[in-house]
């Protein structure tokens, strides 16, 4: 998979964790770009990445990653 | 030494102040913070800050070991000294903090029957290792860069302004200020002025709430009233609230003071509208801490949803005292949150906002109950007395007594529960006249403020005789 | 019109420039609205620029805007000018041959006028239609536009403040910061050296006690923490103009409250194992008797392994007879009782031991004395105290061969009389005198009336209650305090503790250099001490007073009834009592404390004392 992939298929995830259709995913995306995207909903948004492409985060990674482009990065390299 | 005492205030605080705005260059001003703080900690703890420079420093060599893996590309040594460095860290702090309670507990079991020992608990060993095993864990996680200097390092753990009570200052938060900033003379009054502020909450309001909860709780709770009961356990929840973001402020405005720039501590945490709300606006360091370092840990596998929360809410609550009452607080409020998170944040909005409000403050309250009551004895009578089992009276006159004697405190206190410093601040920023006009108001309010609450620092030592000792 | 216009034309061009009415109305119309608009922005300059706008901004912003308005103007124009100047000049100079048909010259003439007419029609149409339009919006917009305008420049004056503060902001900040930080360092400063230069006190008045000096260095007293504790104390504690700051302090928290004419309660409700819930359950192995005379209250005894048993605060040992629990009620100061039965039937047995000890020859009494929570205590809060009474009886009921001395009844007899002391926990002279009275005929001793003895009064006297519940209302209403001389002749023996020291002196201190709180030691000078005193009378009666506190004021009244009295106090005698009390050849042994004594913590002294 590569990380355009990734990205679009992290998209509808994105959508359906903040409840907003109207999100497109871009590499830069950033928490501030997305409302409601606060530690809650992080938590919420990383296990429904992993349950989706059955995989996981490391750590550090989850606090490190500075946009959706690295998540993408990440999702593309481990997903099954 | 306490922030609330006069020694502090008028003594140390000014000496230090002085000492440090006298120093020309950054390096002495640094080695002066050093000193203060040691001189500091070593008034409490003669002994243990030895414990605390012997930490340091070896922490500081894991940091630097670490640092050369990294260098080397060697990530198995990395993991083995980070595995090592936190053994020895969590280590230290299990055998002072909760050995005592480990063993007891252990002595429950049939055969096993141990002395317990009754190490004395150091002060600040909870927040200084936290402080410690965010450097090593960003530093592992390729997040800062390893701190070569030692006396850099001592200066970010023994810094006294939050080394006995927080806040849990990060390492990444501060790592370019220890080595180079500047005060200008706007942020030093701003110090000054949250640190007046902080003071006050301790010293005007905290203290004397105290005194109500100890009234009602503090004896026998046989003549608990229900409605006593609540009132009694709300003013808990300020008393605490006003103690621990006072000493949050004091931190917080010591630290502008030096040029450091602390994360906010509390956010007027009795605003909240649900749970998850409220742990993001108390003790924010604490829960942002355990969120980055604990919440995901992946020892439950897939189930990150039940394992993670289930570990962090265990650790808050541990983290707070070893005994079970805080461990079930802990747990307590991990159940809300993962209920709210259940339930989802599009259908908690939809909920009205009045019962949201109204659900958050009860589930508050009862937490601060359980947050109180270390005999589980006792918390189990609380409860009973809030539902008005046992028999107990709906009001008394105790009550209304009590409400009446301190009508104009509690009413100060709810107030001061809202943000009425931004509010304030917006209503001054409206033009240049009104700005001015706020300003001096906070110059009057600090000065009366700090004039008030050392007076009532005299009547700290307060210990009446019956009669004169001749 | 065409035909009589083109046959008069002898031109090459055609003009075809016709004097058509629409055209024309159009146009008049076209130029009206343009008048009108001109006039109406006119106006509007004219009314900003009549209305100084002080800040330049906001003029300039409305400026622009009226000029934005112009443009919007000149597009609403109509177009049809620039049009018709292109038809005409296109009609005017297609030459046409003279060679021609002259109709088919008409008829292109009349082709080429229709198609112009329609496209006229079409121009005028659509300027009609623009200028409908926007004569609906004006007409809509216009007052409209009034309101939005006077909002618009509200917020464009909001945003030029804005701007303005921004500016300034900085330097106003920096400025304000110099203020802040100067006034903040004076005080500050200024509190730092006077608590270093001035002179520190050494004892507080309204606390009894001498303050925290400054510790002697030792390493293993700072190894262990207790240097630097005890400098930190003494820098705390002995802070100069102390009692001035504890002064503004009970001021300061009187005003926490509302207390004007009501009660307050200091230190809490107090603890009792004997209060009237009917849920109270003991543990106590000993059997207690369902006993009362007041039939509201009862005491049932349940033994069960789960609950813990309601703890009886025990106060400290030297504040055994006085609690922390205070109510303060029209400027009296009430110890709030909470009793304990257990404890009383403790007091009963130590008493029963030593009449079982020294034989029917000495005759025992036991005089315990309620203090004011029993008489003053307001009815809306009678149910928070144990029952002195009660508890009293409780005593008495476990008594064998002890006499009990009513105490209770005899100032009961007497509550509107000044028999307690307002701001101090103990009684006052007149109380001590008729609980006095009723020992001697308990005793059958003779007794001095009243009027034997002369009365000293001293004013502006704030007892022991004040430093304890720190309330300021019994600091500013001070009380008179008194005592009486005893005419009868006497001497007074003091002793240590221990039996040593033995001086002569006054029964009767003087208190000319003595602060006011301190003045109930007039009776004896104190409790840390042994007093013998030889009278007058000769009935060979030798009595021994074991004493709280209270016990000192009965001495003086008692000295017209016994040839000798010994005064022990409670917590400060080291040999054992019943050698004593057989050694002064003693008739009589008198137990006499308040309530919380002998109920509380300095019960378990009388023990002591007989096996010590």
């Amino acid at each position: 998979m590569t990380k355009t992939e990734a990205l679009k298929m992290l998209n509808p995830i994105f959508c359906e964790v903040f409840d907003d259709d109207s999100i497109v995913l871009t590499e830069e995306t950033t928490a501030a770009d997305i409302d409601g995207w606060d530690s809650v909903e992080h938590f919420n948004l990383i296990s429904a990445v992993e349950a989706a492409f059955s995989m996981q985060f490391q750590m550090r990674e989850v606090s490190g990653m500075k946009n959706v482009g690295e998540m993408a990065e990440i999702v593309a390299q481990r997903a099954k | 030494m306490v922030f609330s005492s006069l020694i502090f205030l008028y003594l140390f605080l000014p000496v230090c102040l002085l000492c440090y705005g006298l120093s020309s260059s950054l390096a002495w001003k640094n080695t002066i913070l050093v000193i203060f703080s040691l001189i500091f900690y070593a008034w409490g703890e003669p002994i243990y800050i030895f414990l605390l420079l012997g930490s340091v420093i070896i922490n500081y060599l894991f940091g630097l070991a670490m640092g050369k893996c990294k260098d080397q590309k060697q990530e198995k040594g990395a993991k083995a000294f980070m595995i090592l460095a936190l053994l020895f860290n969590l280590g230290l702090l299990g055998i002072f903090k909760y050995s005592g309670f480990l063993v007891e507990n252990l002595n429950l079991l049939p055969f096993i029957s141990l002395p317990v020992p009754s190490l004395r608990l150091p002060i600040g060993i909870s927040f200084y290792t936290f402080q410690i095993l965010s450097y090593l864990i960003d530093l592992y996680w390729d997040k800062v860069e390893r701190q070569r200097n030692l006396g850099h390092f001592l200066l970010y753990i023994s810094m006294f302004p939050q080394l006995v009570a927080g806040p849990i200052v990060r390492y990444s938060t501060i790592a370019a200020e220890i080595g180079s900033r500047k005060v200008t003379m706007t942020e030093f009054s701003s110090g000054i002025s949250r640190f007046v502020l902080g003071l006050a909450k301790k010293v005007i309001l905290s203290n004397h709430l105290s005194v109500i909860v100890a009234d009602f709780f503090g004896g026998d709770l046989s003549q608990l009233t229900v409605l006593g009961t609540w009132y009694a356990v709300a003013v808990y929840a300020m008393q605490v609230y006003f103690d621990f973001s006072g000493y949050s402020d004091m931190a917080i405005g010591m630290g502008l003071m030096f040029g450091f720039h602390f994360d906010e501590n509390f956010r007027h945490p009795f605003l909240c509208k649900d749970i998850s709300e409220f742990w993001q606006r108390w003790h924010i360091s604490l829960g942002t801490f355990f969120r980055d370092y604990l919440l995901y840990m992946p020892i439950f596998g897939k189930r990150r949803k039940y394992g993670g929360l289930f570990l962090v809410w265990f650790c808050t609550g541990l983290w707070h005292g070893a005994s079970w009452n805080f461990i079930l607080w802990g747990l307590y409020f991990g159940i809300f949150i993962f209920i709210e998170q259940c339930i989802g944040k599009k259908k908690m909005r939809k909920i009205p906002l009045l019962f949201r409000h109204l659900y958050s403050k009860l589930v508050i309250l009862i937490g601060f109950g359980i947050f109180y009551f270390e005999s589980l004895s006792k918390l189990l009578i609380f409860f009973r007395r809030l539902i008005g089992l046992d028999g107990a009276a709906l009001t008394d006159q105790y009550l209304l007594l009590s409400i009446r004697n301190h009508i104009w405190l509690l009413l100060a206190a709810v107030i001061c529960c809202f943000p009425i410093a931004e509010w304030f601040k917006k209503l001054g920023n409206r033009s240049v006249g009104s700005a001015y006009v706020f300003n001096a108001l906070q110059t009057v309010c600090n000065v009366v403020l700090l004039a008030v609450s050392s007076i009532l620092l005299v009547d700290a030592t307060n210990n009446p005789f019956l009669y004169f000792r001749f | 019109m065409l035909t009589s216009s083109l046959l008069g034309n002898d031109h090459n061009e055609i003009d075809i420039r016709l004097p058509d009415p629409e055209a024309e109305q159009a146009e008049a119309l076209r130029r009206q609205c343009a008048e009108t608009a001109a006039l109406r922005n006119q106006r509007r300059l004219a009314a900003t620029q009549s209305r100084p706008i002080k800040k330049r901004a906001v003029r300039k912003a409305l400026e622009e805007r009226m000029q934005a308005k112009e443009a919007l103007h000149q597009k609403h124009l109509p177009v049809s000018e620039p049009v018709i100047a292109m038809e005409t000049s296109t009609i005017i100079t297609a030459p046409i041959a003279p060679q021609q048909d002259p109709l088919l010259r008409i008829r292109e003439a009349e082709e080429l006028h229709f198609l112009e007419k329609q496209r006229l029609a079409e121009e005028q149409a659509k300027r009609a239609a623009a200028e409908e339009a926007y004569a609906k919006e004006s007409q809509s917009a216009k007052g409209f536009c009034r309101s939005l305008q006077r909002k618009a420049v509200r917020q464009w004056k909001k945003e030029a403040a804005a701007i303005e503060v921004q500016k300034h902001l900085p330097q106003m900040e920096r400025r304000m910061a110099i203020a802040n930080v100067l006034l903040c360092s004076v005080l500050g400063l200024g509190i730092g050296t006077g608590m270093l230069i001035l002179e520190r006190p050494t004892i507080s008045e309204t606390e009894n006690r001498t303050l925290a000096s400054m510790p002697s260095f030792s390493l293993s007293d700072y190894w262990n923490g207790s240097y630097t504790a005890g400098v930190s104390e003494f820098y705390n504690d002995t802070v100069p103009f102390r009692e001035l700051f504890k002064h503004l302090t009970a001021t300061f928290r009187n005003y926490m409250g509302w207390q004007t004419g009501g009660a307050i309660i200091h230190g809490g409700r107090p603890q009792g194992d004997n209060t009237a819930s009917s849920e109270v359950v003991t543990t106590t192995t000993a059997a207690q008797t369902t006993l009362s005379t007041n039939p509201a209250i009862s005491i049932t005894t349940t033994t069960t392994t789960t609950t813990t048993p309601p703890v009886v605060t025990q106060p400290e040992e030297h504040q055994g007879e006085l609690s922390n629990n205070i109510l303060i009620h029209k400027n009296r100061g009430i110890m709030l009782y909470g009793g304990s039965y257990r404890v009383g039937q403790n007091y009963a047995s130590f008493l029963n031991a030593y009449q079982s000890e020294l034989g029917p020859s000495v005759h025992i009494y036991s005089m315990v004395i309620p203090t004011p929570c029993s008489f003053y205590t307001p009815e809306e809060f009678q149910y928070l105290i144990g029952s002195e009474y009660d508890n009293i009886q409780n005593i008495n009921a476990h008594l064998v061969d002890v006499t009990p001395v009513d105490a209770y009844g005899a100032l009961a007899a007497h509550t509107d009389e000044y028999i307690y002391m307002r701001t101090d926990h103990h009684w006052s002279a007149l109380g001590a005198f008729y609980a006095a009275e009723a020992f001697s005929a308990a005793a059958r001793v003779p007794f001095a009336k009243i009027s034997e003895y002369e009365k000293v009064t001293k004013p502006g006297y704030v007892g022991t209650l004040y430093g304890y519940s720190g309330d300021i209302a019994l600091k500013n209403n001070p009380e008179d305090f008194f005592y009486y001389t005893p005419k009868a002749e006497y001497t007074t023996t003091y002793y240590n503790p221990s039996l040593g020291a033995k001086r002569t002196a006054p029964l009767l201190l003087n208190l000319d250099h003595l602060s006011p709180v301190s003045w109930y030691m007039v009776y004896l000078g104190g409790d840390a001490r042994v007093t013998h005193v030889q009278t007058a009378v000769n009935n060979d009666r030798t009595l021994v007073i074991f004493k709280d506190s209270y016990g000192n004021a009965l001495v003086p009244w008692l000295t017209s009834s016994f040839e000798n009295i010994y005064v022990v106090d409670l917590r400060y005698f080291t040999p054992n009592a019943i050698t004593y009390i057989q050694q002064v050849g003693a008739t009589d042994v008198l137990f006499a404390m308040n309530t919380f004594s002998a109920t509380g913590g300095n019960a378990k002294h009388i023990e002591t004392l007989r096996i010590q």
